[in-house]
């Protein structure tokens, strides 16, 4: 099987198949990505065509020197989902979630319900991120949550949560190197 | 600002979430500075990862056709480059065969020159001349 850079160099060459490879690899978490911002099945099916679409337009631009091609979709679809949400002057999923204290964020109801997955490799990353998650102290996960799906910056998130800055910034900090240890460690 | 502090950013900047003038500053920092780059880089493949636990479903079934179907109607910005290589190899060699062509023209017109002063040369020289080379003599 072709890596994911591999089919972005086709892609860049104007090889359509490759853009539905990568699509079958990666459309189902853009969609997720998008689906915790916009909070709109309609609306993340267009973020998720808008992703793609990018993807193909700027595939020439990619350096497989500077991140993988699922960190740089997921931030294609992070720009589109947050410029998308912004333009319907609306706040985003993650947002409203955080603001219902008891609902407990976007990721946490553990997905438990999720179909089963076909491609065991996505399975196994999904299990290793919904577990580490899962380790984080909620206030790390929900500060991480409210700048990465709900587009907010650090003080913007004090702000919404009635917390110091300091308090925050060391929040997410924490959160995100536990994350990374978390996740590279058990690769 | 010492080199920990700077490295303290890369996290949030991972996430999106430094304000306006710090980000401008971590950004131009970040130019310079290959470890926080490569600190951005591994926290951006943590971010990336942040959707694979969310519980959202499918998107539309009929969602990868139109990509498909959006893609084919706009080609890939690096794809041009062989279209406009292409392109710039035809107008080379239009550009080379008129070249050509002018050349063999002008080659024609000199070949038909030569041959006509040859024949005006045969004509001067031969023995049965006439008024103009008894003239010479």
């Amino acid at each position: 099987m072709d890596s994911d850079s591999s089919m972005v160099a086709r892609m860049a060459a104007g090889d359509e198949r490759a853009l539905g490879e990568l699509y079958d690899r990666h459309a189902r978490v853009a969609y997720a990505l998008a689906y915790a911002v916009v909070g709109e099945r309609a609306d993340a099916d267009e973020v998720v065509v808008d992703t793609f679409g990018q993807a193909w337009r700027t595939a020439g631009q990619f350096e497989s020197g500077r991140g993988s091609v699922a960190a740089w979709l997921a931030t294609i679809a992070r720009t589109r989902a947050l410029d998308l949400v912004r333009a319907r002057g609306r706040r985003s999923r993650a947002l409203e979630r955080a603001a219902q204290l008891a609902a407990g964020g976007v990721a946490s109801p553990v997905a438990a319900g999720e179909p089963a997955d076909r491609d065991a490799e996505r399975a196994e990353a999904r299990r290793l991120v919904t577990r580490a998650l899962a380790e984080l102290p909620e206030s790390q996960r929900r500060a991480i949550e409210l700048a990465y799906f709900g587009g907010l910056s650090q003080s913007e998130i004090a702000t919404e949560l009635g917390e110091p800055l300091g308090t925050v910034k060391t929040r997410i900090r924490d959160g995100m190197t536990k994350l990374r240890e978390l996740l590279r460690g058990a690769t | 600002m010492t080199e920990h502090e700077w490295l303290a950013l890369a996290a949030p900047y991972a996430l999106g979430a430094l304000d306006g003038e710090e980000r401008a500053a971590f950004e131009a920092h970040l130019a310079q500075c290959a470890q926080c780059r490569a600190e951005v880089a591994s926290f951006r493949e943590v971010a990336g990862e942040l959707a694979l636990a969310i519980p959202a479903g499918e998107p539309a079934p009929g969602l990868r056709n139109r990509v498909i179907a959006e893609a084919r109607r706009v080609r890939p910005l690096a794809s041009r480059l062989p279209w406009l290589a292409a392109a710039a190899g035809i107008v080379l060699a239009a550009l080379l065969g008129g070249a050509w062509w002018q050349e063999r023209a002008a080659r024609r017109t000199l070949e038909a020159r030569v041959a006509e002063q040859s024949e005006v040369l045969a004509t001067l020289l031969a023995p049965d001349v006439g008024e103009i080379g008894r003239a010479h003599v």
